[in-house]
Order: C-alpha cells, then structure tokens, then sequence
C-alpha cells in the first residue's frame, strides 16, 4: 500500500476590494471629538422628536401602524444609550487623565 | 447603510405584512358583499404586491414595500334567487364574490408568521446593538 504524499497548500489568491486606511489628518479624519459628540447628540434629538410625534400620534389614535411607534422609540432608545456610552468613556479618560501623577 | 439599519429593513418588511394582512381581513369581511347595482359584478378580493427596495441584485438598497393592492380576477359565483332585490332581472340570479375562505385563511396564517418572523429579526437586531453597547461596560 503507498502513501500519497503530502502536498504544498495552495496559494491564496490576493484579498481585493479592501480600502486603503485614510491617511490621518486627510478631511474624513479631521472631524474632532466635540464635533462628532455633536453629531451625534443631534441624531438622538431626530430619533426623539420623531418618536415623540409618533407617540403624540397613539395618544390621539392617528397612528394607522402600532410598530412604527415601537421602532422609533427602540431607536431614540437605542441612539440615546449609544450617545451615553460614548459620553462615559470620554468622561473616564478624562478623569483618567486628571488623576495622572506628575 | 445607517447605524440602525436592520431595525429599518424589519420595519418594512412589517409594514408590508401588515398590508397583507388587512387585505385578507379585507376579503375575509367581503365574502358576502353583492353589487349594488342588479347582476352587477360582486367584490374581487385584494392581492398585495410587494417588491424589494431598489433592484433585486442591489445590495446598497434593503427592505420591502408595496407596490400596489391589485384586484384578483376572481370569477364571480352566481346564485339563483328571483326574489333578491339585487337578482339580476334577466336570469334572476345575484352575483357572489368568488373570495375562497380557505385560500384566505392561508394567507392569513402566512402574513402572521411574515410579521412574526420580522418582528424577530428586529428583536435580533436589538439584542445585538444593546449587547455591542455593553461591550463598553
């Protein structure tokens, strides 16, 4: 009985369609930390004001679809909890920072 | 794509299930329902078209929406009843919608687990986001 011996693997073919990392300080990379909080906060007061509407709209019995009101306060939820999350850790590197011995 | 956009993909993939959903409730409430005019023709049931948002082959696009609420051409089911006011005078017989209880009963059942089924992939999607924020924690 022969044993069929072991054979090189195949090469792998090359990995396309990947962007090349922006270089830093190019125009995506220059939004700063307070303009991206910012963004961001305005975002979640969309999410909120468009499920307050909708949550005026089940009060007056206008809403044709019950899920609707659902989605957009999972979302506003959603967006709020993200918002809040990013806030504490800037806050914790902060304080991080502030307790440093020098 | 958003930040949420599996959330907005379940969402109308629910707004097009519960469009079926009324349509057979539609059809279901019409089974009776005769011409008001003497041997005219009676209610055709509803059919919902739904299609994928943007092409089919479009991966930039998600989602579903309705197209349109198409009649069927449902052939109407003649009964003979002289004394109807609404009898056609000719032949005497009024005209029933050709609305199949059974076929709506199944499409009933299949818009509910539709809707079921997006209502669960937005719960997915959900548990998702909150278990990624938790990451933080």
């Amino acid at each position: 009985m022969t044993i069929t011996p072991i054979t090189a693997l195949p090469s792998l073919p090359s990995v396309t369609g990947v962007a090349s990392p922006t270089a830093p300080g190019s125009p995506e990379a220059a939004k700063s930390f307070s303009e991206l909080v910012s963004s961001g906060l305005d975002n979640v007061q969309q999410a909120q004001s468009s499920a307050d509407s909708l949550a005026q709209q089940a009060a007056t019995g206008d809403l044709t679809d019950l899920h609707d009101y659902m989605i957009a306060s999972t979302q506003a939820q959603l967006a709020t909890d993200l918002t809040v999350t990013v806030r504490n850790k800037a806050v914790d590197a902060f304080n991080e920072i502030m307790r440093m011995q020098i | 794509m958003p930040v949420f956009g599996a959330l907005q993909t379940a969402a109308s993939g629910m707004n097009v299930f519960r469009t079926w959903l009324d349509a057979t409730a539609d059809n279901i409430s019409n089974m009776q329902s005769v011409s008001l005019t003497p041997g005219g023709a009676p209610f055709k049931s509803e059919l919902v078209i739904a299609q994928a948002n943007g092409d089919v082959n479009d991966t930039a696009n998600h989602g579903a929406h309705v197209v349109e609420i198409a009649r069927n051409a449902d052939t109407a089911h003649p009964l003979y009843d002289p004394t109807h006011p609404l009898a056609d005078p000719v032949t005497g017989e009024v005209n029933y919608p050709g609305v199949d209880l059974g076929v709506e009963m199944v499409n009933m059942v299949a818009a509910q687990r539709g809707y079921q089924a997006n209502l669960q992939s937005f719960q997915a999607a959900k548990d998702a986001y909150q278990a990624a924020l938790r990451l933080g924690h």
